[in-house]
């Protein structure tokens, strides 16, 4: 999901179930501090305070459902939806994900 | 119909343009062409919309390319923006304020989608009469002038811009005024500044000039700025008068008074040519002034030498007018030092041939 301009991501020390933990009601958003543009191998983003990223296979998706801040429950939700899996297959792989882009300031959890 | 033709074809997307995209993709040698154009102009924004919407039919291979390319030159707006919110936060921190200038204005407020439009430097405006403030509030962080101030008090009183580094930051035009000579000191800096348009960007409000104001600084960078008007400006001119006409008028208001109506009536009709759009406005004709100030910019057969003399039609008084000339004539030895260290020409040996070429062609 994460690639391009640099290396994968991994979920680290911030693995699926301290995320988990994390995540909970608590919402998952863009950082406001992010600047970001639609390319067409998915969506170029650049932290403030770090290196730029391609968000390419979900991770495009992912970022157009973030417009408005969601539980990661929701968003997993409408990503199997729209790719016809089971939710919590989604969650299980969107976890480590997102861990690795609040790491690395494209997301935060409010 | 030559591959710079299409270009103009790509431009005049949504607008009622009456020039007509070609039906099949480009051989390989006129999409080469329409590439190096394309790239020379930063023009993949575009190009690359055009292509992805399958109004430019394009080879696969073609498409591939304009993908590749559109990316990298988002990559480096992404760069740009990120340092000039830097340079933003750096400057509030001294209590002072700056507008975002031409591209990376125009991409938020004015293009249909900001990935379209590509740009590759960052553009300030700083506020009236705080010109030195704000390169000495900068210079406190570590960026430098390229070059020193020609005279002292040059820069506050006829200054155009000046252009700062740090490192391997990068690079920032930090502007006083929107163009060089008699139309960028005939400018009322206060009137320039009283108008702003604000937009989110890194999730920080930051400022532009507003609709008007844009595009009569788009009709000046595309009039006078360069021998040939650059095509991303004339894409932004026509934008800014096509989605609202009205704002024709109210930039005209503005130019009277700053003795640039032909330079809008010039960027509009320039703009209409190029992109096959209708409905130019009719402007009164030029002043003698100003098709004498008109005239020494290179883009109207002029030298640098011509542009800079002619700059004390626009300043006022004569003491202000031998304090330019003076200034022109005899810059401080830091300045023509640096010049030198910077292995630029000697300005008096550059000005007297310029002028003798001027002076035989005429």
């Amino acid at each position: 999901m994460v690639g391009g301009r640099c290396s994968s991501t991994t979920a680290g020390e911030h693995g699926p179930a301290s995320v988990a933990d994390a995540a909970g009601s608590r919402l998952l958003a863009r950082r406001p501090d992010v600047v970001w543009r639609n390319v067409h191998a998915g969506v170029l983003v650049r932290p403030r305070g770090g290196p730029p990223l391609r968000l390419s296979g979900t991770g495009p998706a992912l970022w157009a459902l973030l417009a408005k801040p969601s539980r990661l429950d929701v968003i997993a939700g409408m990503l199997a939806e729209l790719h016809g899996a089971e939710a919590s297959t989604v969650a299980a792989d969107l976890t480590p994900v997102v861990a690795s882009l609040v790491e690395r300031e494209v997301l935060e959890w409010r | 119909m030559t591959p710079v033709e299409v270009l103009y074809a790509v431009l005049g997307r949504g607008l009622e343009s009456r020039l007509d995209l070609p039906t099949e993709p480009l051989a390989p040698q006129a999409w080469a062409e329409l590439a190096s154009h394309t790239d020379g102009a930063h023009l993949w924004g575009d190009v690359a919309d055009a292509v992805a919407t399958g109004d430019l039919p394009a080879t696969n291979e073609q498409a591939e390319q304009a993908s590749a390319q559109h990316e990298q030159a988002m990559g480096t707006v992404l760069e740009l923006e990120i340092l000039a919110l830097d340079v933003l936060d750096l400057l509030a921190q001294s209590g002072l304020d700056a507008r975002l200038l031409k591209g990376m204005a125009t991409a938020h407020l004015d293009h249909p989608d900001p990935n379209r439009r590509t740009f590759s430097d960052i553009d300030l405006l700083v506020e009236p009469g705080r010109f030195t403030a704000t390169l000495d509030a900068l210079a406190a962080h570590g960026w430098r002038r390229d070059l020193p101030e020609r005279r002292p008090d040059f820069d506050d009183r006829f200054g155009k811009d000046g252009t700062l580094q740090r490192d391997h930051w990068g690079q920032v035009d930090l502007h006083r005024t929107l163009v060089m000579g008699a139309f960028g000191l005939w400018i009322d800096l206060d009137d320039l500044w009283s108008g702003s348009a604000a937009f989110v960007l890194g999730g920080r409000e930051v400022h532009a000039l507003d609709s008007p104001r844009r595009l009569l600084h788009s009709c000046y960078a595309a009039v006078l700025s360069d021998p040939q008007p650059r095509l991303a400006l004339l894409r932004d001119i026509a934008l800014l008068a096509h989605q609202a006409p009205d704002r024709i008028q109210e930039a005209r208001e503005l130019a009277r008074g700053w003795h640039g109506e032909s330079v809008l009536a010039e960027g509009l009709a320039l703009t209409a040519q190029r992109l096959g759009l209708s409905g130019v406005p009719r402007v009164d004709p030029a002043t003698l002034q100003e098709r004498l100030a008109l005239r020494s910019y290179r883009s109207h057969g002029g030298t640098n030498t011509a542009l800079r003399l002619a700059g004390v039609l626009g300043v006022r008084g004569v003491t202000p007018r031998l304090a330019y000339l003076y200034a022109l004539a005899l810059p401080s030895p830091g300045y023509r030092v640096a010049r030198r260290d910077a292995g630029r020409p000697s300005e008096w040996r550059r000005g007297a041939r310029e002028l003798g070429r001027l002076a035989r062609r005429t």
